[in-house]
C-alpha cells in the first residue's frame, strides 16, 4: 500500500470552558489515499469541524489538542514550527467552509483576497492572471470585473465559488470541505458539487468532505467515516457502509433520513440527545442511545477494529 | 456618496437646534440679562440699560431676534463681545490655534496608544497584559481629567522637574513667526528647532491629560469590537489560507474592528472637546477653554454663545468626517 | 432566547434576587466596586458621627497639616489639613454626600423624563418620534461639559442651577436606550397579546413593556451616574458647582491646586475618591449588566 496523504491518530481535541473539560475530539483515527473523497457524516456538534480545524492548524484557546498525531505525506503537522504550517496552509491543504456570506472578508476586495493566497505560496509573480485565471475555472462569468468587487456584490453562490477558488489557487494535494454546500439553495449546490467533482478530478485532489447528508456522501465520496461525539465509529467504502451499515450509530443514522424509492419507509429518529461533550459517561459515549448496549457498553470503552474487509467499526456488540 | 449626502441633510435640523438652544441660553437667565451682565459694575442708570438692550436687538420679539441670530451667524456677524469690545468672532480666531493644536494632540496620543492596546488586549485575551490595559483603560474612564492634569504636574513637574506645567511656550523662548498659529507647524516652518522642542514639551502633560478618557474608551470600544471580529468565519479563512498572523490580525481583523471604534470615537468627541475647558485652565493654556470660562465668570454672553455655538458645530463637523472615514472604511454602505 | 424572553416577562427583573446575586458575583471586579460604593454611602450617611470635626469651620491652630504617615504628621488628621486647618478627611466624606447626592438626584429626574420620552418616541414612531429624536440629536451635539457650564452661567452658581444644568442633556441617554428597547419590544408576541387582549397604549407602554426594558435602564443609570459625579466635580472645579465653603470634591481640587508645590495632599485625596468612587461604580454597572442583561454581556 503506497504512502496514505493525511493519517490521523487518536486525534484528541479538549476545550478548557468555565463548565470544564469539552472533549468536542476525542479519539479519531482517519486515513486518506491521495485523490481519495473521504466523507466524514455526523450529526452537528459531534466534532467534525474541529477535526477539521485541528488538521489545519486552526485551533485557537480555549481549544486545545492534547494528543494524537496528524501525519500529512509522512510528516507528522503537530511536530511543525508555525512557520512552516503556515506555508503548507492554503498552499498544500486548503479549506473552504461552510457559509460563503461569513467567509469572506466584507471589506477586502475579490480579487485582493485571491491574489494574498497566491502571492504567498507562489510569489507575486503574475498572481493578478492567475486569480482571474481561478475565478474563470471555478466558472464566474467576467472574472477581471469580479476582482474588483467586493464580496457584498455578488450572490450567496458566487461567493462560494470564489472561496472555492481562493482555496484552490494554489492546487493543493488535500481539501478539507467543511459543508460546502449546507448554506446554499438546492440548485446552487448541486452545481457547487459539480464544481468541486470536476476539480477533484482535474488536479486529482484527496477531499476531505464533511457534511451531515448523506445523499452527499453517497453521490460523491469514495469512503466514509462516521462520526459520534468526538469519536469515529465506523469507516468504510461508501457503497458498503451505506448499504450495509454495521454500527448501530450508522444504522439509526440511515433510518432517519427519507428515501424517495421505498415509499412506505418510515423516518425513525434516533432516540435521545447527543450527550454533553464535557459530562461524557464512562464506556461507550453512544449507550444511551443505542438500541444494543447492555452492562459492558457502559464499563468498556469500544475501539475501531477491522470488523470486515476494509471496514472498521467501533463497537462491543458487532462481533 | 449618497449616503454621506442624506447624512448632511439629517444634520440641517441638528444644527438649526444647536443655534436655537445657543439662542436660548442668553433668554435663561432668570433675571433681566443685561442687569444681570452689569451686575458687577456697580449703578447704572435706566437709559444706559435701555440703550445696550437697543443694541443686542433684546427690545424685539423674540422671534424677530432669533432670525436676527441665524441671519448674523450666517453672515459671519457673531456679534461683540461686552467686556473687550471686539467681535466675538476675532477672539475665537485668536483663540482657536492654542485649542486646536492641543486637542488634535491630545486625539494623536490617544489614538496611538488605545488602538494598539486594544488590538493587542484582543489577540491576547485574558493574558497579563490584556488585564492590566483593560484595568488600566478601566481607571482611565473613571477619572476626573482635571485631577489627572494636576497629578501629571505634580510628578512630572513639581517632582521631576521633566516638563514644563503650564504655558504654550516658556518666556524665555521667542515665539516663531504665526502662520497656522500651530506651534509645532510654525517653529518647523522657520526651521526653529528650539521653539518646536519647548513647545513639544509644553503640549505633553496637557496632551496626555486630555486624551486619557478617550484613550481609556477608544481602548475598551477597540478591544472588544476586535474580540467579535477575531471570531468571524473569514479571520479564520484568511488563516486557513496561510497568511501569516499579523497579517491576519492587521489587514484581516483590525479594518473590520475600526468600522465600529470611528463610530464611537466620534461620538464621544464630546469628551475631547468639554475636557478642553478644564484642561487649558489647569495648564494655563490660552485656548477657547479658558476663554469660555472667563467669560462665563464676566458674564460675556456673547463670546459664550459664540464659543459654546463653535463646539456644538465642530462636534457636528466631527461626526460627518467619522462617517467619510466610515464609508471609506466600509463598502457595504457606500451604495 | 425564545424562552429567556417568555421568563422575563414573568419575572420583571429577568430573575430573582438569588440569581441575580449568582449572575453578579460571578463579575469579582463588581463585588469589590459594590464594597466601595456601599462604604462610600454609609461614609456619605454618617459623615457628621464619624469625625470630631466640622467641615468647613477653619482652625488656625492645624494649618496644613501633612497626613498621618509623613513627618509633621499626626492620627489627629490622618489625610492631613487645609490651609484653613480643616481636616481632610472630614472634608472629603462630607464631600461624598454631595457627589452622590448630585449623582441620584440628577439621575432619578433625568431617567424618570428619559423613560417617559423614550416610550412614547419608540412606541408611537412617526413624527412625534422624529421630533424627540432631533431634539436629542441636538443636545447630543453640545459637549456636556461645556452646555452645563454655560447652563450655570446663565442660571447662576448654586446647588439647585447645578442639577438643572446637568439634567438638561442628561435625559437623553436613557431615552435612546428606552427608545431602541421599545422598538425591539413592540413586535414581541407578549405586546401583540396584550393588544389582542385590549389593553390600551399606557397599559403596553408600562405595564407591558418597561418592565421588560428596565434592565437596561437600571445598567445605563447606573453608568450614568459615575459620569455625573464626573461632571458634578469638573463643575465644582471650575466654581460653578456648589459654592465654597462647602467641601465638594472638585472645589477641594481647585482649592489645593494654589498649593500643590508644597501641599500636595490637599488636591491629591479628593481626587482619589472621585475615583473611587466613580470606579466603583462603573463596576457596579458592568456587574449589573452581566447580571440584568444577559443581550448585552461580550
Amino acid at each position: 500500500m503506497k504512502q496514505p496523504l493525511l493519517e490521523v491518530k487518536n486525534l484528541r481535541t479538549h476545550f478548557l470552558t468555565d463548565a470544564g473539560v469539552a472533549k468536542a475530539v476525542d479519539g479519531v483515527d482517519l486515513t486518506i489515499a491521495p485523490g481519495e473523497v473521504m466523507g466524514l457524516v455526523g450529526e452537528s456538534g459531534c466534532g467534525k469541524s474541529v477535526t477539521a480545524l485541528s488538521i489545519m492548524g486552526l485551533i485557537q484557546p480555549p481549544g486545545q489538542i492534547v494528543d494524537g498525531q496528524i501525519l500529512f505525506q509522512g510528516e507528522d503537522l503537530l511536530g511543525l514550527a508555525e512557520r512552516e504550517m503556515q506555508k503548507l496552509r492554503g498552499g498544500q491543504i486548503a479549506m473552504i467552509f461552510q457559509d460563503p456570506l461569513t467567509t469572506l472578508n466584507p471589506v477586502i476586495r475579490v480579487g485582493e483576497q485571491i491574489t494574498e493566497a497566491i502571492a504567498i505560496h507562489q510569489g507575486k509573480e503574475n498572481m493578478w492572471e492567475k486569480a482571474v485565471q481561478m475565478l474563470e475555472l471555478v466558472g464566474i462569468p467576467s472574472p477581471k470585473q469580479r476582482m474588483m468587487e467586493y464580496p457584498h456584490q455578488l450572490s450567496g453562490g458566487m461567493r462560494q465559488r470564489v472561496m472555492i477558488a481562493i482555496a484552490l489557487s494554489c492546487h493543493p494535494s488535500l481539501l478539507i470541505a467543511d459543508e460546502p454546500t449546507t448554506a446554499l439553495d438546492v440548485t446552487i449546490q448541486a452545481q457547487i458539487l459539480d464544481l468541486i467533482a470536476g476539480l477533484q478530478q482535474e488536479l486529482d485532489m484527496g477531499i476531505l468532505f464533511i457534511t451531515h447528508d448523506l445523499g452527499v456522501v453517497a453521490e460523491f465520496c469514495d469512503r466514509i467515516a462516521v462520526m459520534y461525539a468526538g469519536k469515529v465509529v465506523e469507516v468504510g467504502d461508501v457503497k458498503q457502509v451505506l448499504t450495509h451499515p454495521l454500527h448501530p450509530y450508522t444504522r439509526g443514522l440511515l433510518r432517519s433520513i427519507p428515501r424517495l424509492q421505498e415509499p412506505r419507509h418510515r423516518i425513525e429518529p434516533i432516540e435521545g440527545l447527543v450527550p454533553e461533550l464535557h459530562m461524557l459517561p464512562p464506556g461507550c459515549s453512544f449507550q444511551d442511545r443505542c438500541p444494543l448496549a447492555d452492562k459492558r457498553c457502559t464499563r468498556w470503552e469500544p475501539s475501531l477494529r477491522e470488523a470486515a474487509p476494509d471496514r472498521l467499526v467501533s463497537c462491543l456488540m458487532i462481533p | 456618496m449618497k449616503f454621506f449626502f442624506d447624512r448632511m441633510l439629517q444634520t440641517i435640523p441638528v444644527v438649526l437646534g444647536i443655534t436655537l438652544v445657543v439662542f436660548s441660553l442668553m433668554h435663561l437667565t432668570p433675571g433681566d440679562p443685561v442687569e444681570t451682565m452689569l451686575g458687577s459694575v456697580g449703578h447704572i442708570s435706566q437709559e444706559d440699560i435701555d440703550l445696550i438692550r437697543h443694541e443686542l436687538g433684546l427690545d424685539q420679539p423674540l422671534w424677530k431676534q432669533y432670525l436676527g441670530f441665524l441671519g448674523g451667524i450666517c453672515r459671519g456677524d457673531w456679534g461683540m463681545s461686552l467686556r473687550y469690545g471686539v467681535p466675538v468672532k476675532e477672539l475665537i480666531r485668536e483663540r482657536l490655534p492654542a485649542t486646536l493644536e492641543l486637542t488634535l494632540a491630545a486625539m494623536l496620543i490617544s489614538l496611538m496608544i488605545a488602538i494598539p492596546a486594544g488590538v493587542i488586549s484582543a489577540v491576547h485575551r485574558y493574558s497579563l497584559v490584556d488585564q492590566a490595559s483593560t484595568l488600566v483603560s478601566l481607571i482611565g474612564v473613571s477619572l476626573p481629567d482635571f485631577w489627572l492634569g494636576l497629578v501629571l504636574i505634580l510628578i512630572f513637574s513639581v517632582g521631576l522637574g521633566w516638563l514644563p506645567g503650564g504655558l504654550r511656550l516658556g518666556f524665555e523662548i521667542a515665539w516663531p513667526p504665526t502662520t497656522t498659529g500651530l506651534l509645532l507647524v510654525d517653529s518647523l516652518l522657520a526651521w526653529n528647532w528650539e521653539a518646536f522642542w519647548a513647545a513639544m514639551s509644553h503640549l505633553l502633560l496637557p496632551a496626555l491629560a486630555l486624551g486619557a478618557p478617550l484613550a481609556a474608551l477608544t481602548m475598551r470600544i477597540t478591544r472588544s469590537s476586535m474580540l467579535d471580529v477575531i471570531q468571524q468565519d473569514y479571520i479564520t479563512f484568511a488563516r486557513a489560507k496561510g497568511l501569516r498572523e499579523m497579517v491576519v490580525i492587521i489587514k484581516h481583523a483590525l479594518h473590520n474592528a475600526l468600522i465600529p471604534t470611528i463610530t464611537v470615537i466620534a461620538l464621544n468627541m464630546g469628551t475631547l472637546l468639554g475636557g478642553n475647558m478644564i484642561i487649558e485652565r489647569i495648564f494655563s493654556w490660552p485656548g477657547l477653554g479658558q476663554l469660555v470660562v472667563d467669560s462665563i465668570r464676566t458674564y460675556d454672553y456673547p463670546v459664550v454663545q459664540g464659543a459654546v455655538l463653535l463646539y456644538a458645530l465642530t462636534y457636528v463637523g466631527m461626526n460627518l468626517a467619522a462617517d467619510l472615514v466610515y464609508t471609506r472604511l466600509d463598502p457595504r454602505v457606500a451604495l | 432566547m425564545e424562552l429567556e424572553q417568555a421568563w422575563y416577562h414573568i419575572s420583571p427583573m429577568g430573575a430573582t434576587l438569588r440569581d441575580f446575586w449568582r449572575l453578579y458575583r460571578k463579575n469579582r471586579l463588581a463585588v469589590w466596586g459594590l464594597a466601595v460604593i456601599v462604604i462610600m454611602v454609609i461614609a456619605a450617611i454618617f459623615a457628621p458621627y464619624l469625625t470630631p470635626y466640622h467641615p468647613e469651620k477653619p482652625d488656625f491652630t492645624a494649618l496644613r497639616r501633612p497626613p498621618a504617615w509623613m513627618p509633621g504628621g499626626s492620627l489627629a488628621h490622618p489625610l492631613g489639613t487645609d490651609h484653613l486647618g480643616r481636616d481632610m478627611f472630614t472634608r472629603i466624606i462630607h464631600g461624598g454626600r454631595i457627589s452622590l447626592t448630585v449623582g441620584l438626584v440628577v439621575i432619578f429626574f433625568a431617567t424618570s423624563l428619559g423613560i417617559i420620552l423614550g416610550l412614547i418616541s419608540g412606541y408611537y414612531g412617526g413624527r412625534i418620534d422624529a421630533i424627540i429624536q432631533r431634539i436629542v440629536d441636538t443636545l447630543l451635539a453640545f459637549p456636556y461639559l461645556i452646555l452645563a457650564t454655560a447652563l450655570v452661567a446663565v442660571l447662576g452658581p448654586g446647588l439647585q442651577n447645578m442639577l438643572v444644568a446637568l439634567a438638561y442633556k442628561e435625559w437623553i441617554y436613557p431615552c435612546r436606550v428606552v427608545r431602541s428597547e421599545v422598538l425591539a419590544a413592540k413586535n414581541k408576541e407578549y405586546v401583540e397579546a396584550a393588544r389582542a387582549a385590549g389593553a390600551g397604549d399606557l397599559h403596553i407602554m408600562f405595564r407591558e413593556i418597561l418592565p421588560n426594558v428596565f434592565g437596561s435602564v437600571i445598567v445605563v443609570a447606573t453608568l450614568r451616574v459615575a459620569w455625573v459625579i464626573l461632571m458634578e466635580a469638573s463643575l465644582s472645579f471650575l466654581g460653578l458647582g456648589v459654592e465654597p465653603p462647602a467641601p465638594a470634591w472638585g472645589t477641594i481640587i481647585s482649592e489645593g491646586r494654589r498649593f500643590i508645590n508644597t501641599q500636595w495632599w490637599i488636591s491629591t485625596f479628593p481626587g482619589i475618591a472621585i475615583l473611587l468612587t466613580v470606579l466603583g461604580i462603573n463596576l457596579v454597572g458592568e456587574g449589573l449588566r452581566d447580571a440584568l442583561d444577559p443581550r448585552m454581556r461580550e
